[in-house]
């Protein structure tokens, strides 16, 4: 686990029961998750983004992580998917979890996902690894729902790592990114198949 | 609702082939002058839309004008509001209208969204950019729209007229 935070590994109880003990459904933020993150976003940003406009969202994303060429990349997935990753998070979460997905994400300005709860097949737990330090004022938050009103918002900072558990209840977005600042993020989801 | 007296009956129906055989038509200065008075109300439900809503009276000329242009009845009308931060979207069992009706109030920019995205085999095939007093007629029989997320780049609300027409 030399790629993450020791105090993390160290308290994975803690974490587990602020994970379950979470509102409006479990989610964790975790600040100054991995030792170092510099290089990755470096070398994220060397990679191809593609902008996508739909109803729900309009971002830019790159292809799924275990295709890239770049080898900082390669390597940094190779961690993420490592089967001791992911038994680190079947243990703070408290689900069985076997593989992951990631993306590349850029949110410029406008860009938003509306509310939706990521329900698929498989689908465990969502991730978002922040690359971005924005400010409230700039937008861009992940926002947490709670009878269809948003009850709590989590502004991107540097090197956080988020998770929440997927649901019918984890009704979430991106609030629109309403500076020049971008919301530069990894993300995808833990699965269990 | 006065229509502008410049849409002849002549005009219409030549309106009225060109919506046959294309699907969609629009009107610009369609109307002479409207009193709309609305009574707005906000509608939520982040899965499915976030807008204003308000009963829209049309006039007896109106629908017969909407007659003329399409050969159908206006089924229902509504006046719609879209400020920063609303939008529509498509979702699971929606109801898919045959003829809708826009008539638009309100200049819009297209890079401000709250323009309607029309989608056919989940391919955008075009959009109504809000022009005030501009009406649209469009056969939806094979195709959905969405409203896009009004952007905080917006300095105008969109106010649009939405009407189904019968089948």
């Amino acid at each position: 686990m030399k790629f993450i935070n020791q105090k993390y590994v160290s308290n994975k109880d803690k974490l587990n029961n602020q994970f379950k003990s979470a509102k409006p459904f479990p989610y964790l933020v975790l600040n100054d998750f991995f030792i170092t993150l510099d290089k990755v976003k470096k070398e994220l940003l060397k990679e191809k983004f593609t902008a996508y406009n739909s109803d729900l969202f309009q971002f830019s994303q790159t292809v799924d992580m275990q295709n890239t060429k770049n080898k900082t990349l390669k390597e940094f997935h190779g961690f993420f998917s490592s089967k001791v990753f992911i038994k680190f998070v079947s243990e703070i979460t408290g689900k069985k979890l076997n593989s992951i997905d990631m993306s590349g994400f850029i949110y410029r300005d406008t860009d938003y996902l509306l509310p939706h709860d990521d329900r698929l097949e498989g689908r465990k737990i969502a991730y978002i690894i922040n690359f971005s330090d924005l400010s409230a004022k700039d937008g861009g938050k992940l926002q947490l729902f709670k009878n269809k009103k948003v009850v709590k918002s989590i502004v991107p900072k540097f090197n956080s790592f988020v998770i929440f558990e997927v649901s019918k209840d984890s009704l979430h977005q991106v609030e629109e990114i309403k500076s020049n600042k971008n919301r530069i993020t990894l993300a995808g989801w833990f699965h269990a198949n | 609702m006065q229509i502008n007296p410049a849409y002849s009956t002549v005009l219409l129906k030549q309106a009225r082939q060109h919506f046959k055989k294309t699907g969609v038509v629009q009107l610009m200065s369609f109307l002479e002058d409207a009193n709309l008075n609305p009574i707005w109300k906000h509608k939520c439900d982040p899965l499915k839309y976030s807008c204003r809503e308000s009963k829209c009276k049309l006039s007896k000329e109106f629908k017969e004008t909407i007659k003329l242009l399409t050969g159908k009845l206006v089924k229902s009308s509504k006046l719609l509001m879209f400020k920063k931060g609303d939008y529509t979207v498509l979702y699971d069992g929606m109801k898919q209208p045959n003829v809708v009706l826009f008539l638009d109030f309100v200049d819009m920019k297209e890079s401000w969204g709250g323009y309607t995205a029309f989608i056919k085999n989940s391919a955008e095939v075009f959009r109504i950019v809000p022009k005030a007093n501009t009406l649209t007629l469009v056969d939806c029989s094979k195709i959905s729209f969405f409203t896009k997320y009004v952007n905080h780049h917006a300095k105008n609300t969109r106010i649009v007229l939405c009407a189904e027409l019968d089948k």
